[in-house]
C-alpha cells in the first residue's frame, strides 16, 4: 500500500491556499498520479463546502437598544481606564483569589525547596510523572508533527528559511523527548522507543546553534524521509490518547 | 483621505471617552459594534453568547481607554480582544457547565451563523436545519483556539499570517490548529458524505 500520509497532511493547507507555491506544485503533481489522494482532496472540499460562509445580517435596532442599555448599566459607576489595582479593589473575589494565589506561590516555593534540595535532579517542565504515558506521548507527537512535516516536505533550502520553531523550543522538545524515551524504556514500548530515538537524532541536528545550511537541511530531510517518519508518527499518534488535542505546553 | 479623517475622529473620540465623556464612548461602540458582534457570533455559534462576548469586549475597551495609545487601529485592537476574550471565556468553568446543559435545538432560532440557503419547502428547511445542527455540534467539539483559527480562516478568509498576529502565536501554531480543527470536523461530518465509491453515482 502506498503511504501518502505526508501528502494527505498537506491537503488541508492546500485547500486554504496556505502552501508555498513550490509545495503546492509538488502536491498537484502527486495528485495527478494518485487517485486515492485526489479522492481525499475532493472529500475535503465537499465537507468544508458544507460549512458555509456566514451571512452578515445586522441585528435590528431593538437589539442594539437593549445591548447599549445593558452596556450602560454595566459601566455605570466604573471609572474609564481603571488601573489594574483599582480593578481588583472593585472586585473583592478577584482580590481574594490574587491573595490566595500569592500564598500558594510562597507555600509552593517552600515545599519545592524542602522536596528538592539544591542539587536534586528535577522532573522537566511539561512531563507529569503521574499522567499517562500514552497521553504525554500523543501530546508530544502532536507538537512535533508540524515540524516533521516541514522537514519532510520542504526542499532543504526552503526549509532553512521557513523554519518557525526557535532553537530554545527545539532544545525543550529534545529534553522532553529524552524523558519520554526513558519512560518508553520503562514500559517496554519498543515502537515508541524506536520512533523517539529517530526524532532525537533530528532534533539534535536542528538544535545545533550554528545556522542551518543547505547540507544540514538536506541531512534532516533525508533522516525524516528515509523511514517515512511522518507516516509512522501518524500511526503512533492515533494509538496514543492525545489530551483534548491541545498543543502541549513545553 | 476619508480613512485618515476617520482615524483622526476616532483618536479624538478615544481621548474624550478616556476623560469621562460617555457620549464619545457610545459613539465608539456604535462605530464598531457590528464588526465585533459578527466575529463574536461566528466564534460562539449563537447570538446570545455573542452578545455576552461583545459586552465583555466593550467593557474592556472602557477600562483600557487611557492605555490605548493609538499605535494599533481600534478595530484591530477590538478584533484581538474579541478573540482572546472568547478563548478565555471558553476555558472557564462557567462556560463548560453551560455547554453541558445546552443541547442544540434546531427550532431555538434561525441560526444567523450559517446560511441555510434559499429553500422554502418545510422538508428542505428541516433537512437544512439538521445539517446546520450537526455542523454546529461539530464546531462545538473544537478547542477554543482551534475554533478561532478555523473561523478566521474559513469564514473570514483571513490569511494564516494575520491570524497568528491576532492570536499572538506563531504561524506554524495556527497551521497546526487549523489542521487539527479541520481533521476533527472531517471526522464529525464524515457521515454526511456518501460512502467511498458511490460519489460518482450522485
Amino acid at each position: 500500500m502506498k503511504n501518502c500520509s505526508k501528502w494527505r497532511d498537506m491537503l488541508i493547507l492546500d485547500y486554504y491556499g496556505e502552501l508555498t507555491s513550490r509545495k503546492a506544485r509538488r502536491l498537484a503533481h502527486h495528485l495527478e498520479h494518485c487517485p486515492e489522494c485526489r479522492q481525499a482532496a475532493e472529500r475535503l472540499s465537499s465537507q468544508m463546502g458544507k460549512i458555509r460562509t456566514p451571512r452578515d445580517d445586522a441585528p435590528d435596532e431593538a437589539f442594539w437598544a437593549g445591548f447599549m442599555s445593558r452596556l450602560d448599566q454595566r459601566i455605570d459607576g466604573m471609572e474609564p481606564s481603571a488601573k489594574p489595582a483599582m480593578r481588583l479593589l472593585e472586585h473583592p473575589r478577584k482580590w481574594a483569589l490574587a491573595a490566595a494565589a500569592m500564598v500558594l506561590l510562597i507555600l509552593g516555593g517552600v515545599a519545592g525547596h524542602l522536596l528538592f534540595p539544591p542539587g536534586t535532579p528535577r522532573p522537566a517542565a511539561g512531563i507529569n510523572a503521574n499522567s499517562g504515558f500514552s497521553g504525554e506521548l500523543g501530546s508530544h507527537l502532536d507538537t512535533i508533527h508540524p515540524l516533521m512535516v516541514d522537514c519532510s516536505v520542504s526542499p532543504p533550502a526552503e526549509f532553512a528559511q521557513s523554519m518557525t520553531f526557535s532553537k530554545p523550543r527545539i532544545r525543550n522538545l529534545l529534553l522532553r523527548n529524552r524523558l519520554l524515551m526513558r519512560r518508553a524504556q520503562e514500559k517496554n514500548d519498543a515502537a515508541a522507543l524506536e520512533m523517539l530515538g529517530e526524532i532525537e537524532m533530528i532534533l539534535l541536528e536542528l538544535s545545533v546553534p550554528t545556522r542551518m545550511d543547505a547540507d544540514r537541511c538536506g541531512q534532516v530531510h533525508d533522516l525524516v524521509n528515509r523511514s517515512d517518519l511522518v507516516g509512522r508518527m501518524d500511526i503512533l499518534r492515533r494509538r496514543a490518547v492525545s489530551p483534548g488535542g491541545r498543543e502541549a505546553r513545553i | 483621505m476619508e480613512v485618515a479623517a476617520t482615524i483622526a475622529d476616532e483618536t479624538v473620540l478615544i481621548r474624550r471617552a478616556a476623560a469621562g465623556d460617555r457620549s464619545a464612548y457610545t459613539s465608539l461602540v456604535e462605530m464598531h459594534r457590528n464588526r465585533v458582534f459578527f466575529l463574536a457570533r461566528d466564534l460562539c455559534g449563537n447570538s446570545e453568547d455573542a452578545e455576552d462576548l461583545a459586552q465583555e469586549v466593550f467593557v474592556k475597551l472602557y477600562r483600557k481607554l487611557d492605555s490605548f495609545k493609538g499605535s494599533a487601529r481600534l478595530s484591530t485592537w477590538l478584533h484581538r480582544v474579541t478573540l482572546n476574550t472568547y478563548i478565555d471565556s471558553r476555558r472557564s468553568r462557567a462556560w463548560k457547565e453551560k455547554k453541558q446543559t445546552d443541547a442544540w435545538d434546531p427550532l431555538h432560532e434561525q441560526r444567523g451563523s450559517y446560511h441555510p440557503g434559499s429553500v422554502t419547502a418545510p422538508e428542505a428547511m428541516a433537512l437544512d436545519n439538521q445539517v446546520l445542527g450537526q455542523v454546529e455540534n461539530a464546531l462545538g467539539s473544537l478547542s477554543p483556539r482551534e475554533r478561532a483559527a478555523f473561523v478566521l480562516r474559513h469564514f473570514r478568509d483571513t490569511p494564516v499570517r494575520e491570524i497568528a498576529g491576532s492570536m499572538g502565536v506563531r504561524e506554524g501554531t495556527v497551521k497546526s490548529l487549523l489542521f487539527r480543527g479541520v481533521r476533527k470536523l472531517q471526522t464529525a461530518l464524515a457521515h454526511l458524505e456518501p460512502p467511498a465509491g458511490q460519489e460518482g453515482a450522485r
